[in-house]
């Protein structure tokens, strides 16, 4: 065999050990079709006629209809406050989810493990409420354990809330309100009674965000089922152990791992440069028009305080389906307006500082919809695209600085992460608000054991705002131009303007997004967190 | 490893013996997610791709018209599949607006650019060629097995892997000039 053969063979051989590493979905899948066949109808339904056929028959219905009736469709008195008041008796409740995810929470001790194996990644953590510490390992955080001090939530806190994990209830309390409706089932024969949890979004707008099933007799849950997405849910079924872990050893982390405090920060001078990082990002002026220009599309951002809109233009080759190449014009000064005359708005998005409103108008997806999502108050952070000028401010694990390493742009210093066969470089520029100019990440070769360079992105023209702030024009990967971007502060009376002319249409107005939409006949989708 | 037949197993699936049809998705698993993969670039998503189609495809399965042709066929759903879910990520994509991946460790599932490379070329390759490599590299089979699913001779099956891996190597040499 030639080299060239040999190496094309290893590269494959290399591939398929990659797609052989990765978990089965036949299990899960094989779930679904069995699911499939509960859906079935069943034969009962077809014996009802022929028991109506009979006087004996109908009678017989009618008697069995009514004890029906009172035995079972009879409203009985449950509440979900009971349901959620009856663990209370309990030691320990565990909820074992079909996805694998397992959640025990020690009533006595408010101590809470979760547990799930995800994607190859595992992961087991612990939550002690009463000390407010965390610890945790998680096989992507390379050979060490977590640990976090956090604080704890004042009163009230429930044994319910311990128990399906809704300690933590960003969001919850800020929807308009939430409703809950109570209807009877089954679960495998037995008579259950079952909540529907829905919350109520911007003009009643209502999406289903949980369910439970409890036993009627002994106001015990029994399933719980948390959803994520309208058609993404998650679904575990409760017990009542009389023991569990006592730590997260108990539920297989690996023992002997050095504890980590400060998300593996560990460092002084890294914490400080991390820190000075996440400061340059908050620092950012708050009235910002932001254009890019990437594969072929334009993007606009405005930002307004914590409020943003984002509108993405692009030439659809609608045979195709595909974005066409696009000339826009040398200057940047009225991108916008050459955007809106010549290329098709594909995507709007506006956050209003809760909620996030999405109005997708591809050609090939002939259903225009107008998602409406819950996101809280902090999300802005993760919508602004010069983000990225500061990719180590979210990188977990514990990173070093390094001086005069071969290879640091002058000026710059080396915050290094190493773990999993894999090392990622961020060259930081501490003169220019902390920005990555430079960031590199190598894969560890199985065979040669050497470090192989997997990609290298810089941030280059850096320019600075009449603010003060700094911000890169020019991204490249792997030496190649991949974005582009343009930083303008924006006046009020510039606001003003763009507001005002466009305020008919919701310009920053979710509502006003909403009512358009469904004047000219949108789906609105809402969807909860 | 079950010695059966696509066609056997098909036609166990039909008859209710879902352990049949878990048997003939195990065998094909890897070659869909590879189909999978090549369009979407990320594990989890192609993974998802995957669980669809499985789905899909027993849904369908009545409807196949030669049970020998289970693994085309179901490569097709698949590729249908991930391509729907392509162009739901690519809408998703513009509100990330996630210039750089690289930083975000965790689970983001993508695959590399390499590996991304080699996969698109894989796709690329004539179909015979295509199943022989798939059936090979990513199911695992050995040259004797690949020659017994195919119905071809196993030094055509040598042939048709040495054929397709030296058009590989061009295409992959083109690529990075």
């Amino acid at each position: 065999m030639k080299e060239h053969d040999k190496q094309i063979e290893t590269r494959l051989e290399n591939l398929g050990d990659l797609l052989r590493s990765r978990p089965s979905v036949t299990t899960d899948g094989m779930k679904k079709i069995e699911q499939l066949e509960q859906g079935k109808p069943s034969r009962r339904a077809t014996l009802m006629p022929a028991l109506f056929k009979s006087g004996i028959g109908l009678a017989a219905c009618l008697l069995i209809g009514a004890f029906l009736w009172f035995a079972i469709a009879w409203p009985t008195s449950i509440t979900l406050a009971d349901v959620h008041k009856s663990i209370e008796s309990k030691t320990w409740v565990l909820i074992s989810y079909e996805d694998g995810m397992k959640e025990w929470a020690n009533l006595c001790k408010r101590r809470c493990f979760l547990t799930y194996n995800r994607n190859g990644n595992f992961y087991v953590g612990m939550r002690d409420h009463v000390n407010g510490i965390w610890r945790a390992y998680h096989s992507n955080w390379g050979q060490q354990i977590h640990e976090e001090p956090f604080d704890v939530r004042p009163y009230p806190q429930t044994p319910w809330e311990y128990a399906v994990g809704d300690w933590d209830d960003h969001g919850r309390s800020e929807f308009t309100h939430i409703v809950v409706e109570k209807e009877n089932d089954t679960i495998d024969g037995r008579q259950v009674v079952r909540f529907d949890t829905y919350s109520i979004g911007p003009l009643d707008l209502r999406v289903l965000t949980q369910q439970v099933w409890a036993d009627p007799q002994t106001r015990l849950p029994v399933r719980i089922r948390k959803y994520s997405r309208p058609d993404e849910f998650n679904t575990g079924d409760f017990s009542f152990p009389e023991t569990g872990p006592s730590s997260i050893y108990d539920l297989n982390a690996p023992k002997g791992l050095e504890i980590v405090r400060n998300w593996g920060i560990i460092e002084p001078a890294t914490r400080a440069i991390v820190d000075a990082g996440k400061g340059a990002l908050q620092k950012l002026p708050d009235k910002m028009l932001i254009v890019y220009k990437r594969n072929n599309r334009i993007g606009i951002y405005y930002r307004i305080g914590n409020k943003l809109r984002h509108e993405t233009y692009a030439k659809i080759d609608v045979k195709n389906n595909s974005p066409l190449p696009i000339e826009p014009p040398e200057t940047d000064e009225n991108l916008r307006e050459w955007a809106m005359h010549n290329l098709t708005l594909v995507q709007l998005r506006v956050y209003e500082g809760k909620y996030e409103y999405s109005l997708d108008e591809v050609p090939w997806k002939p259903e225009v919809k107008l998602s409406v999502e819950y996101c809280g108050e902090d999300w802005i952070d993760t919508r602004l695209p010069i983000r990225g000028q500061w990719p180590y401010t979210h990188n977990v694990g514990p990173m070093k600085v390094l001086e005069n390493e071969p290879g640091t742009p002058a000026g710059c210093v080396l915050l290094r992460w190493e773990g999993l066969g894999l090392r990622r470089d961020w060259y930081v520029d501490p003169e220019r608000d902390y920005i990555c100019v430079k960031q590199m990440e190598f894969r560890k070769d199985k065979e040669s054991d050497q470090l192989i360079e997997q990609s290298e992105v810089e941030r280059i023209d850096l320019t600075r705002l009449s603010s003060g702030q700094w911000y890169a024009r020019t991204i490249k990967s792997s030496g190649e131009t991949v974005a582009e971007f343009e930083v303008k502060l924006l006046t009020d009376s510039k606001i003003e303007q763009l507001t005002g002319k466009d305020e008919l249409e919701g310009f920053f107005n979710g509502e006003k997004l909403i009512k358009s939409a469904r004047d000219k006949g949108i789906k609105v989708a809402f969807w909860a967190r | 490893m079950n010695t059966q037949s696509d066609s056997q197993l098909v036609k166990a699936a039909l008859n209710g013996d879902r352990n049949a049809y878990g048997c003939l998705f195990e065998r094909h698993e890897r070659s869909i997610q590879a189909v999978a993969l090549a369009i979407l670039g990320d594990y989890n998503a192609a993974q998802d791709a995957v669980q669809e189609s499985f789905v899909t495809a027993y849904r369908k399965l009545s409807g196949l018209r030669k049970a020998s042709s289970f693994g085309p066929w179901i490569r097709k759903i698949a590729r249908h599949q991930a391509i729907q879910m392509y162009r739901g990520m690519q809408e998703r994509e513009y509100a990330k607006q996630r210039i750089i991946n690289t930083n975000d460790v965790s689970d983001d599932g993508r695959i590399d650019e390499s590996n991304h490379r080699l996969l698109e070329a894989v796709m690329r390759l004539p179909k015979h060629e295509r199943t022989v490599i798939m059936l090979r590299y990513f199911d695992g089979h050995s040259t004797r097995m690949i020659s017994e699913m195919t119905g071809r001779p196993v030094g055509t099956v040598t042939m048709q892997l040495s054929r397709a891996r030296a058009r590989l190597h061009e295409w992959l040499k083109e690529n990075m000039k």
